[in-house]
């Protein structure tokens, strides 16, 4: 059942190349004609001008662009954080208004409660959604213990370094059971090694759980790395320039994929596109 | 008076449902409209929070005059008694004369208190041995409640009206020296080394740096200062039976005049607000800067 | 107490060694800390000694008469009941004033339109003294305890309430988005989120209210009274009784001290985490 790129052909942003070699179902997002303009004091910012995407069951899609590209407001409005001007949001077939309880966030800034332990932290979606206690305690720990904070489960978070602290985010985010996990520059603030690392872990979580995850970063390398699919956009305004399949093959190792020669095209091919928009600027 | 450190006005809580209905960051947006609105002319919804304001007001009068009208008028007198005996006050010329009385011990205190106290504070900023040293003494003296010093201004000074401005300004004096210490401490951190790579001397660094930065706390701690003070008015004027807003508020009391209590009451309320309004200005004037640079940031995204 | 090296290797990791060491250079800069104002105390009671010679006991007394006056006033039966009971209403007043300005700080944080109502009641009754209302408080209520508890509630209430308005109207935007797109309820956001953020204000705000308690009970006292602190301290004022009224100061700082400092402890530890840096 490949025909997730064909029932979107035709769309008016998105490119691609034709006839996947994955598997997927039909899409589970569907992205229709998003626009979002910010009203500034001087003028006004297209952030979004007609964007539309579609994202498969299963698939890890990034969204990479310079800043100011919309990528982050995408994300936001797919998750409902932020309310689009117009253009339509499906999740697997159902119109979407608000914030989807099917879908979870990660942050850039991490944002975790500090007067909650880490344990709590993870328990709180659970507690939105009235899971009793014995229950909210078990999940809690089996998502601490997939992202390796078995022992820190009862700390107070600023007591954890910026790694560990996004990898409870990641839990927080997990341990609702979303259908779609949306990640906004989540190791934006961490160093390269700690980065790397996570990068590796979401990376295996991914495969291990199956789940959807729209990924928004600046790093091409980062998008090359994790991704199905890669989303180019532009900004002034905020549109996608073509949609890049990422074919290496899994499980990818951050020593092996640098020097791949799909990886050094993609990389190229990729910075191309967003150098020439600075340049045309 | 209690006083907030400057915080921008942000959305609250309330628009956690707003954020789905307008969607985008409300800080941009909240200020396009409100720009759109000033170049529009004045629309509906621009209105309507100072409309429910004037409405609650009114309301809050009506229900004075309504229960006011059916108590013993002791108690609580009504608004239209105690603007008539407002107006009777004024007219004898009796508010203008507190006013004038209490203005004049407050204005003598509090100048010499903020100048001295600023002095102080920004000698001891500089001067680390002096303020470690000083420091604790300090603390313990900013935990003694100023006003308890009456009994003493009284045993020193008597009870006139030396008394009561040497009791303002040791109000006054300690709030700037805390306020103006602790905001010395603060900047410390950031341009200590900025003046030294520059080659000032630090009589220099003193007045173009140090002093600059610390206006936010000096304004802080003046506002503070000015609460505390107006407070010791009031209270050296009640005890020792000068004249001023203090003792007529006192008068009216003790003859059960509620009217006049009142109007006087809110005759000091007005200076008050005016008082802090004045010291508003002032920074908004000579010390613009500080708005502009405090936190009010927006969201970019 | 030679702890670990001067000189720590930066590329150590362990983070509790590098704690150790750093506590250790603090503690050896620190003894000036120490130091220096003790020096600074003796010098100044020195001063005062030998000022006490030469001037009339009448304006500054002595350390020694100070000393002895300490010990009889906290000797003194019926001193130390009154102290206490004056401690007792101050404390009850500020209890009532803290409630009714934190519940009063939420509801105006929370919903901009009670914000809206209660804006020019709350900032034009702040900007007054309060003071001047005792004669009404007196009016209602006679002289007595209630006047002083309800003049200490009125004085204790406007900290409260507008540090804790602006802790709720300011909690940081992350949090309320993590509420938001993990499905919190707005009351769960609230109670959960939106009170627990603001906390640091709310400290803040009882920081404020605990210092102006101490002047509500003082002033209180003053006007309204014939026990308790503030009319004492009028009392040895009027008798000329210097040594004593110092004493007796000194004995209202320590409390404020005492206040103070609990409320540091309590900090540090049951909201360790408002001290820390995120």
């Amino acid at each position: 059942m490949t025909n997730s790129i064909d029932a979107t052909a035709g769309m008016d942003t998105l490119s691609g190349s034709s006839g996947s070699s994955k598997m997927f179902d039909q899409p589970v997002l569907s992205i229709r004609g998003i626009n979002k303009t910010f009203t500034g004091q001087e003028r006004d910012v297209v952030a979004l001008s007609a964007v539309s995407l579609d994202v498969n069951k299963g698939e890890f899609i990034s969204l990479v662009g310079p800043s100011g590209c919309g990528k982050t407001t995408l994300l936001r409005i797919i998750d409902g954080l932020d309310l689009a001007d117009s253009g339509t949001i499906d999740l697997e077939g159902k119109r979407l208004s608000g914030i989807s309880q099917d879908m979870a966030y990660v942050f850039q800034d991490i944002n975790l409660l500090p007067w909650r332990s880490v344990r709590g932290n993870v328990e709180i979606g659970l507690e939105a959604r009235g899971v009793e206690k014995s229950e909210r305690q078990r999940i809690s720990r089996e998502f601490l213990e997939m992202v390796g904070l078995k022992d820190v489960m009862e700390v107070p978070p600023y007591t954890l370094s910026g790694g560990m602290q996004q990898r409870v985010g990641v839990a927080r985010a997990l341990a609702v059971k979303p259908k779609v996990l949306l990640m906004d520059e989540p190791f934006g603030q961490l160093d390269n090694f700690t980065r790397e690392a996570l990068q590796a872990e979401v990376a295996t979580l991914w495969s291990q759980l199956g789940i959807t995850i729209v990924f928004v970063t600046h790093d091409v390398d980062e998008a090359i790395f994790l991704s199905d699919r890669i989303v180019v956009m532009h900004r002034n305004p905020g549109q996608i320039v073509e949609t890049l399949e990422v074919h290496l093959s899994r499980p990818r190792t951050q020593a092996d994929f640098r020097a791949e020669p799909e990886t050094i095209e993609l990389r190229s091919k990729i910075t191309e596109m967003l150098r020439s928009q600075e340049g045309g600027l | 008076m209690t006083t907030l450190s400057s915080s921008p006005k942000m959305p609250s809580l309330g628009t956690i449902g707003s954020h789905l209905s307008d969607g985008s960051p409300e800080s941009r947006d909240s200020e396009a409209s409100s720009v759109r609105a000033k170049q529009k002319g004045l629309s509906w919804s621009r209105l309507r929070p100072r409309a429910v304001r004037y409405f609650a007001i009114l309301v809050v009068l009506g229900a004075w005059q309504a229960t006011g009208s059916f108590i013993a008028p002791v108690f609580l007198s009504t608004p239209t008694r105690a603007i008539a005996a407002f107006y009777a006050l004024m007219a004898d010329g009796t508010i203008e004369r507190a006013v004038a009385a209490s203005l004049f011990i407050l204005a003598a205190g509090i100048v010499c208190a903020g100048f001295s106290g600023i002095a102080v504070g920004t000698i001891m900023g500089r001067t680390q041995m002096l303020e470690r040293a000083l420091d604790p003494l300090v603390s313990f003296g900013n935990a003694t409640p100023s006003i308890a010093l009456l009994p003493l201004m009284v045993i020193w000074f008597g009870q006139g009206k030396l008394a009561s401005v040497v009791f303002i300004f040791i109000i006054g004096f300690w709030q700037m020296v805390v306020n103006t210490l602790a905001g010395m401490r603060v900047v410390r951190i950031g341009f200590r080394d900025v003046g030294v790579s520059f080659g000032m001397t630090k009589w220099e660094q003193t007045f173009r740096i140090y002093l600059p930065a610390t206006q936010p706390f000096i304004f802080a701690g003046a506002r503070i200062a000015l609460a505390q003070c107006i407070v010791g008015m009031i209270l050296s004027e009640q005890e020792f039976g000068q004249s001023g807003l203090g003792d007529i508020v006192n008068t009216y009391g003790m003859y059960f005049e509620t009217n006049k209590l009142i109007a006087a009451i809110g005759a000091t309320c007005m200076l008050a607000l005016a008082l802090f309004g004045s010291l508003r200005v002032l920074q908004r004037r000579k010390f613009s800067w500080i708005q502009a640079t405090s936190a009010n940031r927006r969201g970019a995204r | 107490m030679s702890v670990g090296t001067a000189n720590v290797n930066s590329s150590q990791v362990d983070k509790r060694a590098r704690d150790r060491a750093f506590k250790a250079r603090r503690a050896r800069s620190g003894a000036s800390f120490i130091v220096l104002p003790i020096i600074a105390v003796a010098v100044l009671i020195g001063l005062w000694e030998i000022l006490a010679q030469f001037t009339n006991p009448l304006f500054l007394s002595s350390p020694q008469s100070v000393a002895r006056a300490f010990a009889n006033i906290l000797t003194h039966g019926p001193t130390v009941s009154a102290l206490l009971l004056s401690l007792r209403e101050m404390y009850l007043g500020l209890v009532l004033g803290v409630t009714l300005g934190f519940t009063l700080g939420v509801f105006i944080g929370r919903f901009e339109a009670v914000s809206n109502i209660a804006n020019p009641f709350v900032n034009v009754v702040n900007a007054t003294p309060l003071i001047v209302a005792i004669p009404l408080l007196v009016i209602w209520t006679g002289i007595g305890m209630e006047a002083r508890v309800v003049f200490t509630m009125l004085v204790t209430t406007f900290p409260m309430l507008l540090n804790t308005s602006a802790g709720v109207r300011n909690v940081h935007k992350g949090y309320i988005e993590v509420a938001s797109t993990l499905g919190l309820s707005e009351r769960a956001t609230l109670w959960k989120v939106a009170i627990p953020a603001a906390i640091p204000y709310v400290l803040a705000g009882l920081r404020s209210s605990l210092s102006l308690a101490i002047i509500g009970m003082v002033v209180g006292e003053m006007e309204v009274s014939n026990v308790g602190v503030g009319w004492l301290l009028l009392q040895y004022g009027e008798g000329l009784q210097t040594a004593f009224l110092i004493a007796l100061l000194i004995i209202t700082s320590v409390f404020g001290v005492i206040n103070v400092t609990t409320l540091k402890i309590v900090e540090r530890t049951v909201f360790k985490w408002t001290t820390s840096t995120r």
